[in-house]
């Protein structure tokens, strides 16, 4: 039980959400296997943010139970998920503090691995100072690890997209993260940019790090994930390797509606 | 975050405290008037850290402050505290106070928070109007002077420096606070609250702990005011006070902890030298803050940075170095 659970990071099981007549999420139940990366893929609308926001603790599912690291988060907050189960998300929009710098953003990262309190941060005691070099020297880490130390000084809004969605990634893994939830890192990236950020992702997993992904762009999907999970209408259609999805009759009519097909390519 | 204007908002002080230092006695007007400018200060810097921080707003504000004054105040007439004590204690009181208010206050919002922190400021002036230990409508008189190990702060000076370094003190701390993982948490909260607890920043642990400081600071300047004037009302708790606060908030700029300080005084003293205009007092008073309001949007908190981008370049002409981390005077 316990090795099993180990090896399951994220357990979801007969998951459901309603918003007032929309059935957002229903029975839905899929594993995150531990330092993989499994992608969740179906149509807009099929409920995969609203699962994000379920496991990250921002919202509350009616029914069902989810597990990270074999814990139930049932009542858990969301900064406690974060703090505690080590389970941290980014958003479809990244949600970067865009008149803070790029550090200042990577830096609010490490807050839930610092302490320093009231009394130590304005008296700036020795500890509260050596706490912060430290703060900015993880942040500065993790900017170089996404290939962008060169900006940290620069105001995030004015950074592109797609290296805002990079601070953004900084940002949760300096928070020492053991699971990585990613909504739509590749959104809005050029083929280039698209790129690097699968050979990211693919060294996020080898820190190592599981890492949970919504993701449009199926090219990106297939080439990376180790596991894919298919959400249709709130309900789980597929579940399996990346081969094995993208033949499942079901998924290819999800994505191109009932009629005359040969391949479920995208 | 690093504050702008903190260098200019320094050289304020030093004047001011210089100012109470050497005047005259012939200036004990100004003095006198600035001395309330010091206490409106101190809880404008609390109010200022509550709304431009964390985004609550607090119509009831000068609630606290009563607290502070009424409990400091009779501790010292009636049961002859030393001043010390009861001061801590009207503080302590308000503060803990705070903490039920800002409780409550997490599951509001907006013009909800409004309207729950009215009633409080509603509630505590109700109280020490219909009470008989705090002397009803008439309020408390006779209450004993500030007094620091066993001196007795009896000239209007001693009075004002003494309230002027605890605004610096309060001050100082405040910015120091918010220049820190604290303070960068807080900026967070403000702009965003869910991608703050996604981060894993504790949202309402933040939020109350504003809550509370903001109503220590009110308890403070009550206690200070109860012993200052030697006699409290309680018309002088109402909510045109409150109000008074917002405006010295919104005219020093919401988040500028300098510029609330500057507009404290300002807005105190602004009345005062338009004595002369008589009945046109109110619309000239009221014509500068819109005046003042039109030309600097953002408060006076603008206009002490780029006074501190001034200073900090005449300083590069000059061979005096300023250590200045890199993220003190950029954009952040």
């Amino acid at each position: 039980m316990t090795a099993a659970a180990e090896q399951v990071v994220i357990r979801c099981v007969g998951v459901s959400r309603q918003f007032g007549g929309l059935r957002a999420l229903a029975n839905v139940s899929f594993e995150v296997a531990r330092d993989t990366i499994t992608a969740l893929i179906g149509p807009n609308g099929a409920g995969k943010t609203t699962l994000f926001n379920l496991i990250s603790g921002l919202d509350r599912a009616d029914a069902g139970r989810i597990e990270v690291h074999g814990q139930a988060i049932d009542g858990m907050q969301a900064h406690a998920i974060v703090h505690s189960l080590r389970l941290v998300r980014t958003f479809q929009s990244a949600r970067l503090y865009s008149k803070l710098t790029v550090a200042d953003n990577v830096r609010l990262g490490r807050h839930v691995r610092s302490r320093s309190g009231f009394l130590s941060s304005t008296l700036k005691l020795p500890a509260a100072r050596r706490e912060e070099r430290d703060i900015t020297g993880q942040a500065m880490r993790w900017l170089d690890f996404v290939g962008l130390g060169h900006r940290a000084n620069a105001v995030a809004g004015t950074l592109s997209y797609g290296d805002q969605r990079l601070v953004e990634i900084a940002r949760a893994l300096a928070t020492e993260p053991r699971c990585l939830l990613l909504d739509e890192p590749g959104a809005g990236l050029n083929a280039q940019e698209t790129n690097a950020l699968a050979n990211l992702i693919r060294a996020i997993r080898a820190l190592p790090m599981t890492v949970l992904l919504i993701e449009h762009k199926m090219d990106m999907v297939m080439a990376i994930s180790d596991q894919v999970t298919v959400l249709n209408f709130g309900e789980v259609i597929a579940s399996g390797s990346p081969g094995a999805v993208q033949r499942d009759a079901r998924v290819i009519e999800a994505y191109l509606g009932k009629g005359e097909h040969h391949s479920g390519s995208d | 975050m690093a504050q702008h204007g903190f260098i200019s908002v320094g050289f304020v002080f030093a004047g001011l405290l210089i100012f109470g230092a050497v005047a005259p006695f012939e200036m004990i007007y100004p003095i006198q008037v600035l001395s309330l400018a010091g206490l409106i200060a101190i809880q404008a810097v609390g109010l200022n850290l509550l709304i431009g921080s964390t985004g609550q707003i607090s119509l009831g504000q000068v609630g606290f402050a009563a607290i502070g004054a009424y409990l400091s105040g009779g501790l010292l007439k009636m049961e002859h505290w030393p001043f010390e004590l009861a001061f801590v204690c009207g503080s302590m009181v308000a503060a803990l106070t705070g903490v039920v208010v800002g409780f409550s206050a997490l599951r509001l919002r907006g013009q909800y928070l409004a309207m729950a922190t009215l009633a409080f400021g509603g509630i505590v002036f109700g109280l020490v109007y219909e009470l008989e230990i705090t002397g009803g409508p008439l309020g408390m008189l006779r209450i004993p002077p500030m007094s620091i190990f066993g001196y007795r702060l009896l000239s209007p000076q001693d009075k004002f420096l003494a309230i002027w370094l605890v605004a610096a003190i309060v001050t100082a701390a405040m910015l120091s606070l918010l220049w820190s993982r604290i303070g960068r948490a807080l900026a967070a909260i403000r702009d965003d609250e869910v991608a703050a607890a996604a981060l894993g920043i504790n949202v309402a642990r933040y939020k109350i702990s504003i809550f509370v400081i903001a109503a220590a600071l009110s308890g403070i300047s009550g206690a200070m005011y109860a012993s200052y004037l030697g006699g409290i009302a309680p018309s002088r708790f109402g909510l045109n006070e409150s109000i008074a606060l917002l405006v010295v908030v919104t005219v020093g700029g919401l988040g500028s902890i300098p510029g609330t300080i500057v507009a404290a005084v300002l807005l105190t003293a602004l009345p005062e030298f338009m004595r002369q205009y008589e009945i046109y007092r109110p619309t000239a008073y009221a014509a500068a803050l819109v005046l003042l309001i039109v030309l600097f949007p953002g408060g006076l908190g603008q206009v002490l940075a780029w006074a501190d981008r001034y200073i900090v370049a005449a300083c590069r002409l000059l061979p005096i170095r300023l250590r200045t981390r890199p993220d003190a005077l950029g954009a952040s």
